[in-house]
């Protein structure tokens, strides 16, 4: 049996650390580091290598949640970490200077893995003054003819969390 | 011909309200006539003479007559007419030709209390879908609420929530001028699913007027993370239905196992939120998108929704 395993990206600051430390039934393993560099203005610690949380099923398999480093100077760190995934949630933060470039951005960067498997998006900090409106986002999905879930969330929520894996099970099962 | 009669008026303002309804026949579009007994139309409630004048007006409204509030105080938290004490023909008139106003432009009352199956209810999504009713007020029991469907928001008073007054069989539902101050200013809660909302809890098994059951539905929004939390099923009604082609109404239920009447609801649903269109032929490739890997089993989504659902352990 394959490892089960969900990958979440998104910039740093995001909330991936959150959401896994939101939904994982085991405390989190984590690489952080002491930010150095300009993002030490908006968080102390930053991850390097991935997050790792859990979920045990009732046959006593076991879903892996992994979280990648925000940072693309990391960016090698995807590609391995969504090796053998089975679909991807983007993390998308509104208080960001433009949260819909980076989506753009993590879909180029994804846009193998998504083709074959599946995503959701989850918009975070949306109540920021010059947070876009979902109705961009989905704009900016529109040239390639799809839809993909994209949320509105509280990543620091487990309901939250629970929700977009929900959507990411639902896509990856009924849209194909 | 419109009837009037009143509640908790004294016997002196009973008899200048009669008075004046005589006097006033000539100046108001419709034919009035007072009435002592039964169901009127119109009804005016003092409301510093009763002792629980709300329960009067709740009652009045359910049954879809117009209460009118007499009252020494000349404001009120409430958007309902209004006469301020003494009784005066002018302002009597005035009121009046705004309750014949409200009900030639179908304002006021829109459903009878007759239960929530699909006549009772349909015509309002249609009224809604054409942009002609934006704002409503629904009553049922000790509840109200006012839904501002264009700025997705609502104010609700009673012990009922939302989704329980939607789907009340004893609702009244009214249709409000968007001009005139509803009452509820300061309570308004925001809601982005609303619209969604409202779609999919007076469905009564019907899909809205211009749509087909035999259509290929699309959907291009996701429903907002709000609804998706009240209606389980969202989730994968969204994921087939945002397929390239969409899916009609029987893929769906074929793919799902969803029944269709909650699948009618859920397109009324979208419909209403902006978030689906029709698709003419299926034109869906994905299931021959090369290279990707075979799902895995049914068996494994659904252990890990299970999952989900329950509480960390």
């Amino acid at each position: 049996m394959p490892e089960i395993k969900l990958i979440i990206t998104g910039p740093p600051g995001a909330g991936k650390t959150t959401a896994i430390e939101a939904i994982s039934e085991t405390p989190p393993v984590r690489t952080d580091t002491r930010t150095t560099d300009d993002l030490s203005s908006v968080k102390d610690e930053t991850t390097v290598a991935m997050d790792f949380g859990e979920i045990t099923l009732e046959s006593g398999e076991k879903v892996f949640l992994y979280g990648t480093p925000g940072q693309r100077r990391f960016e090698f760190m995807w590609k391995i970490l969504v090796e053998g995934g089975l679909g991807l949630i983007i993390l998308v933060d509104c208080s960001r200077p433009d949260p819909i470039d980076d989506l753009k951005m993590y879909l180029e960067n994804f846009s193998d893995f998504i083709e074959r498997t599946g995503v959701v998006v989850g918009i975070t900090r949306t109540s920021e003054p010059d947070a876009p409106e979902l109705t961009e986002f989905y704009e900016c999905l529109e040239s390639n003819d799809r839809v993909f879930p994209i949320l509105d969330v509280d990543i620091r929520e487990r309901e939250d969390v629970a929700l977009l894996i929900n959507a990411l099970v639902s896509t990856l099962e009924f849209s194909r | 011909m419109k009837t009037l009669s009143c509640k908790g008026l004294t016997d002196k303002d009973q008899l200048v309200l009669r008075s004046l309804v005589d006097l006033m026949i000539s100046r108001t579009s419709d034919d009035w006539t007072y009435s002592e007994e039964g169901e009127s139309d119109v009804v005016i409630v003092d409301t510093d003479n009763l002792s629980d004048p709300r329960n009067v007006i709740d009652e009045i409204e359910a049954r879809n007559g117009v209460a009118i509030e007499y009252s020494n105080s000349n404001t009120s938290d409430t958007s309902r007419l209004r006469i301020q004490k003494p009784l005066r023909a002018a302002n009597l008139i005035s009121v009046f030709n705004s309750v014949e106003s409200r009900l030639t432009r179908g304002e006021i009352p829109y459903t009878n209390n007759t239960g929530n199956t699909a006549g009772d209810t349909a015509g309002i999504l249609d009224l809604i879908s054409a942009g002609k009713a934006t704002l409503l007020r629904v009553s049922s029991r000790d509840s109200s609420c006012v839904i501002d469907l264009s700025s997705c928001r609502y104010s609700i008073r009673g012990s009922l929530s939302l989704a329980e007054l939607l789907v009340s069989p004893e609702k009244a539902i009214t249709t409000l001028a968007p001009e005139e101050p509803q009452g509820h200013e300061d309570d308004w809660q925001p809601m982005p699913s609303l619209q969604w909302l409202v779609g999919m809890k007076l469905s009564g098994g019907e899909l809205i007027g211009n749509l087909h059951a035999g259509s290929r539905f699309k959907l291009h929004h996701w429903p907002p993370a709000d609804l998706a939390k009240l209606e389980p099923q969202a989730m994968t009604l969204s994921a087939i239905l945002s397929r390239k082609s969409g899916a009609t109404i029987d893929e769906v239920v074929a793919k799902s196992g969803i029944p269709d009447s909650d699948i009618i609801r859920f397109i009324n649903g979208a419909y209403l939120a902006k978030a689906i269109s029709i698709r003419a032929v299926s034109t869906d490739t994905e299931d021959d998108t090369p290279n990707r890997p075979e799902p895995p089993s049914k068996g494994l989504f659904d252990m890990i929704r299970n999952r989900l659902t329950r509480k960390p352990r």
